[in-house]
């Protein structure tokens, strides 16, 4: 089973304990594998007047992602924020990979966009994951004039600099404005540049 | 039986014959799925709960209890229990997978065994077998 969400959803969701409890909500979303795939969760605390926790959430210790809160089995889950941050960014050579506001750039030199939000997949089969698939970005003028935002689906992996992210070419054709059809667009997209591959 | 249908339903002491009050919230065991104690109102002391073991029936038209001396103040596991009320607020039933199902509007169980059998949301039913845990947020239900 596969779930499509963007990044800004998730942003404020509860984070619940299996015995009911909430403990934390998800400020920020801490990009692992050079923004490829999603690390943890920095938190907010729960209320008005709360302000950021000194815990964070690592991906691994989260029982499922869903559309309305975040599992987790119980408060010993959340870590401490700093070390999480430096252990996920320590892997990547890069910073968190915070790409908003980013220019999309296709491989063969067309600009197709400003990066308005992060499009997550999340998959539970067998060991869970939560990969980015896809942005949704604010379309240049090239692409047509009267869209407002397109969802636009990635490779596996993607070079990214915090200016710019490069993505095949081949991603214009599957361009989609919703997410309802974003996942098949998505799977046939990395379908034709397997085939592709030598 | 509902929670909702028996709610105001008197207690009588079959020692005594008189009415010792009658139930305004019942206390669950979401880990055992089961009744653990009837909350009373209308009671001349400061007790007012009873444990489920010391109600001798559940009827249809009340609830029987040796003495009102099997009335007590909640403490130990039955006062941690008293926090997790089902229907407190409206709880919000969330399932393992984080997903909302809706809100608890009534529970259903066994008057014989103080076994819970479902709980009624608006929309749908959940098997009681699903239940998990109730906490001050949210009830969660195997997904």
């Amino acid at each position: 089973m596969s779930l499509l969400m963007r990044a800004s959803e998730i942003i404020k969701r509860p984070v619940v304990t299996l015995e009911g409890e909430d403990v934390a909500q998800i400020k920020d979303i801490i990009y692992a594998d050079s923004g490829g795939q999603v690390g943890g969760f920095t938190l907010n605390g729960r209320g008005f007047l709360s302000g950021t926790l000194k815990t964070a959430l690592a991906w691994g210790a989260v029982v499922a992602l869903g559309p309305d809160a975040v599992m987790i089995r119980d408060e010993d889950a959340l870590t401490n924020r700093d070390a999480l941050i430096a252990e996920i960014v320590g892997k990547n050579g890069v910073g968190g990979g915070d790409v908003l506001g980013s220019r999309v750039l296709t491989d063969d030199g067309k600009d197709l966009g400003k990066v308005l939000d992060v499009v997550i997949e999340v998959t539970n089969e067998g060991r869970s994951f939560a990969n980015v698939v896809g942005y949704e970005i604010e379309p240049a003028k090239n692409l047509g004039a009267d869209l407002k935002k397109v969802l636009v689906p990635l490779p596996d992996t993607i070079a990214a600099s915090g200016q710019h992210l490069i993505v095949p070419a081949a991603a214009l054709d599957f361009v989609t404005n919703d997410l309802a059809g974003f996942g098949a667009a998505m799977r046939d997209f990395r379908e034709r540049l397997a085939k592709a591959a030598p | 039986m509902k929670f909702s249908e028996a709610e105001g339903r008197k207690v009588v002491s079959t020692t005594t014959a008189e009415t010792v009050g009658k139930i305004a919230d019942y206390i669950i065991d979401p880990k055992q799925k089961t009744l653990a104690g009837i909350v009373l109102k209308k009671t001349s002391g400061n007790e007012d709960t009873i444990p489920w073991d010391s109600v001798d029936a559940f009827g249809e038209d009340a609830v029987m209890i040796k003495d009102d001396d099997v009335l007590v103040v909640p403490s130990g596991r039955l006062a941690e229990l008293t926090d997790k009320s089902l229907r407190e607020h409206e709880k919000l039933v969330l399932s393992t997978a984080g997903a909302d199902l809706g809100k608890v509007d009534d529970v259903e169980f066994d008057p014989k065994t103080g076994a819970l059998t479902a709980l009624l949301l608006k929309d749908t039913t959940i098997d009681a077998r699903r239940l998990l845990a109730a906490g001050s947020y949210a009830v969660i239900v195997q997904a």
